[in-house]
């Protein structure tokens, strides 16, 4: 339940041995760099690194290295066939690899040149794709014109005399343009119109004619709604010929991009794996050099700076033992205006609700880890919410068995792990409250040897006593609403705010477990003595919040207005408690679903030859999507029960993860040197 | 009168699946603009997508359920037959709309803030579980209807 103790770590070395000494950091993976800022040492000016003419080639080298795996694995990833299928990729075990390997897979291949390669074909691809786009277009254009005996050089060109123009005119109008320009040009030109349906707007022209009367051509032919469109050029021949010569041109064009894209998934299935490793490689040097970069250089001296777990001291400066005589370490622990990085220090069967914590924020460094105190209750509410123990087999064995197969690790390992912890108390829940499939063992004939086993561990029946059940959710809600008031209140009173700890904090507490036993007596629980104990318990706590609530105002009458008016908190308690009536409704909501997934089962097994096909299927079908969509709400209601209701009343969050330098690779699994 | 009584409970069981369904249809469909926006720009993200477009679905389902449990109620699902008078009929119609009323606008109104967490996760989606958690405090309300309608339905008796 706490956050693990970290120290400020200075080393001073000689730049000699500067990338050796960043190279055994990022091996042990326990070290985050403090950015230096631009700040010097204590007391000197410099602080910007010496020029290093080798050390900034290596720098941009490594840039351009980088670039070009990352267009490498952009283009040609989509085209590798993985081995084995997606998922096993994104959760199978990385193949293991050592730094030294993978240096000499970096030197023995010209990655500039595969690059180019790459790029090459992709350009060819990409311009490929785009023409066959433009030659599309003109056959578009082309199609309605295919009768027209006319070569499209008059239109495209023209002659020194003669012109054309291509447009469309709406079909209700052709009549008119052909007369108005029969009028114009008489015997001097021509005028096309394209064939059309009957339920089409516009049409197709072409209208031929001395250059000598072009304007007023086009004039008369835009009064009669003509509009022009471009001939696209290079188009010279006739239509009908230009169509099949378009065509054919589409097809050849067709075949080079598919035999580009084959070279490319050739180049793929050759280079892939290869350029993936020294992605992994390059990625690592360069977090490597980032990491040198964050620390303060003088001519010969370099001093890093960061933050390591107290507990891997040790191992610091056993990795650092060769270098001894060159290197000097100083530890020391962090300072109240230091913000230290965060990492959770849980027992271990906690840790598997670690993401929860994280997913909403890490604590700060002398705040309160949330991860064990949420725990049990996220386990329970998991089950309750989806209370089934049939879908809690289902999903247990579902995830138990990827855990299994693909030997995953951090924190996906610790998410399914958690995902198992709560199909166990899904099947406990779902157990209780004889919930196997919904009612499948009552319905089904072929259960009934069972019936009496189940029935046996039935303590609650949700369906039939929704009330005991909504009863059990809200009991649940106070304790865990009353849990968090009181970490508050030991909050406080570790920090030394007593007025916090007793005023605030305690208020309420006596006023919320005072107003419960006083409510307890209308149930007939307790006698008068606990009655008489609740009134002066709230009584007690109401007065307090009265008195206290208010300190930060000026002036009595304002003190004693902001008092008064802080009971009117008391909603918001009510209503965190009256959230936790989810509890029951998602559970029922999970029994009932199943219930109609069995009824309608029944329904259809009864239709003739089909019947027993058609049940399989709403059976299997219904229950796997039941069970997806049911587990995906239990847990967001269950985490927010956690979020919203319990960690609203003591935990603020505002932590730093701790991100040490690391071998951080994408596709490999570094092994050694 | 047993007719009227028994198309009483049909129409509050038509209300909740048809108006919850509508609330999920529409939240759906604006979650799922809002993602395949995203996903022009990265495909990768389809699967946070998908979880986030379903989100604001669980009114239908809820919706569905309601309805089931109405002519459940009045034995319309097989079982024994029950006589059921016009008043009870009403209690059912009445028993079915928190949930038709609640599902359909809070159906859209999560739909609307799984579309602003779609737009969220493209720019972080490292923040993932805080995304998942904004919608959900939309559908608390959807979840109070349900079991308002349950608790109702239960509570008729015959």
């Amino acid at each position: 339940m706490a956050v693990k103790r970290v120290k400020k770590v200075r080393i001073l070395s000689h730049q000699d041995i500067l990338e050796k000494v960043l190279a055994a950091l990022q091996s042990l993976e326990c070290c985050e760099m403090i950015s230096s800022d631009g700040q010097g040492f204590p007391g000197e000016e410099h602080a910007a690194p010496p020029p290093d003419r080798a050390r900034s080639e290596r720098s941009s080298n490594l840039e351009s290295s980088i670039g070009d795996c990352r267009s490498l694995l952009r283009f040609l990833e989509p085209l590798y066939e993985e081995e084995g299928g997606m998922l096993e990729r994104l959760l199978g075990p990385k193949p293991p690899v050592t730094l030294s390997e993978l240096a000499s897979l970096r030197s023995s291949t010209d990655l500039s040149d595969l690059a180019t390669k790459a790029r090459g074909l992709e350009r060819r691809i990409s311009e490929k794709r785009s023409e066959t786009t433009m030659v599309a277009n003109h056959i578009k254009l082309l199609e309605p014109l295919k009768d027209l005996d006319l070569p499209l050089w008059i239109v495209s060109r023209g002659t020194e005399k003669v012109t054309g123009v291509l447009g469309t005119v709406p079909t209700a109008r052709k009549e008119e343009l052909i007369d108005s320009f029969s009028s114009l040009v008489k015997e001097q030109g021509e005028v096309f119109v394209a064939a059309h349906g009957d339920k089409d707007a516009e049409v197709m022209a072409v209208l031929v004619f001395p250059r000598s009367i072009e304007r007023e051509v086009l004039e008369t032919a835009s009064g009669a709604g003509f509009s022009k469109v471009d001939c696209p050029q290079g188009l010279e021949g006739k239509p009908g010929q230009e169509i099949a010569r378009l065509v054919s041109l589409r097809e050849d064009l067709a075949m080079d991009i598919s035999s580009a894209e084959e070279e490319a998934s050739r180049l793929a299935l050759d280079v892939v794996p290869v350029v993936r490793k020294i992605n992994d490689f390059l990625s690592v040097l360069s977090a490597r050099r980032d990491a040198g970069l964050s620390g303060v250089f003088t001519e010969k001296v370099f001093a890093l700076r960061f933050w390591i777990p107290a507990e891997k001291l040790d191992d610091l400066e056993k990795t650092l033992e060769p270098f001894m005589p060159l290197i000097d370490i100083h530890s020391e622990d962090p300072a109240p205006e230091d913000a230290p990085p965060i990492i959770l220090d849980n027992p271990k069967w906690a840790v598997p609700f670690s993401p929860l914590t994280k997913l909403y924020g890490m604590p700060s460094y002398n705040g309160i880890d949330p991860t064990v105190l949420m725990a049990p209750f996220f386990f329970l509410f998991f089950g309750m919410c989806l209370g089934d123990g049939g879908y809690g087999l289902v999903m247990g064995a579902f995830f138990l068995f990827a855990l299994v197969r693909y030997r995953l690790s951090g924190d996906t390992r610790n998410f399914f792990i958690l995902l198992i912890l709560g199909s166990v108390s899904t099947v406990l829940v779902g157990a209780l409250t004889g919930s196997w499939l919904g009612d499948m063992v009552d319905v089904f004939g072929i259960f009934g040897p069972i019936r009496p086993l189940q029935d046996s561990l039935v303590l609650i029946r949700p369906m039939n006593d929704p009330i005991t059940f909504l009863a059990i959710s809200l009991a649940l809600g106070v304790i865990q609403i009353l849990f968090g008031i009181v970490i508050a209140m030991w909050d406080a009173f570790r920090k030394g705010d007593m007025m916090g700890a007793f005023a605030d904090q305690g208020g309420w507490l006596a006023l919320i477990v005072g107003i419960l036993l006083w409510g307890a007596s209308s149930f007939g629980v307790g006698g008068s003595t606990l009655i008489l104990i609740g009134k002066i318990l709230a009584a007690a706590g109401a007065l307090t919040l009265v008195a206290t609530q208010g300190r930060d105002k000026p002036g009595i009458v304002r003190k004693a207005v902001s008092g008064v008016l802080s009971l009117y908190n008391i909603t918001s308690y009510l209503g965190d408690v009256l959230s936790y009536s989810r509890l029951l409704a998602l559970g029922l909501a999970t029994s009932a679903i199943a219930m109609i997934v069995n009824t309608l089962t029944g329904l259809v097994s009864g239709i003739p030859y089909v019947g027993w096909a058609l049940a399989i299927l709403i059976f299997f079908g219904g229950h796997l999507f039941s069970v997806v969509v049911n587990a995906l709400g239990a847990f967001i209601h269950s985490l927010r029960l956690q979020y919203v209701e319990f960690f609203s009343k003591f935990y603020s969050g505002g932590g730093r993860v701790f991100e040490p330098l690391k071998l951080d690779t994408k596709y490999t699994r570094i092994t050694g040197h | 009168m047993d007719q009227l009584g028994i198309m009483l409970a049909v129409l509050g069981a038509a209300l909740a699946a048809g108006f919850a369904g509508s609330g999920s249809a529409i939240g759906v469909g604006i979650a799922g603009e809002s993602g395949a926006g995203i996903m022009t720009e990265d495909p990768g993200k389809f699967g946070l997508v998908l979880l986030l477009q379903a989100l604001p679905g669980t009114q239908g389902i809820y919706g569905l359920l309601t309805a089931f449990f109405a002519i459940l109620k009045v034995g319309l699902l097989g079982g024994d037959a029950v006589s059921v008078n016009v008043w009870q009929g009403l209690g059912v119609l009445f028993a079915c709309l928190p949930i038709a009323i609640a599902g359909f606008y809070s159906g859209i109104a999560q739909g609307k803030t799984s579309a602003a967490c779609i737009q969220m996760i493209a720019k972080r989606p490292e923040e993932t579980g805080k995304a998942v958690i904004l919608p959900a405090m939309v559908e608390t309300y959807a979840v109070l209807a349900l079991l308002m309608s349950i608790i109702l339905l239960n509570s008729i008796q015959f």
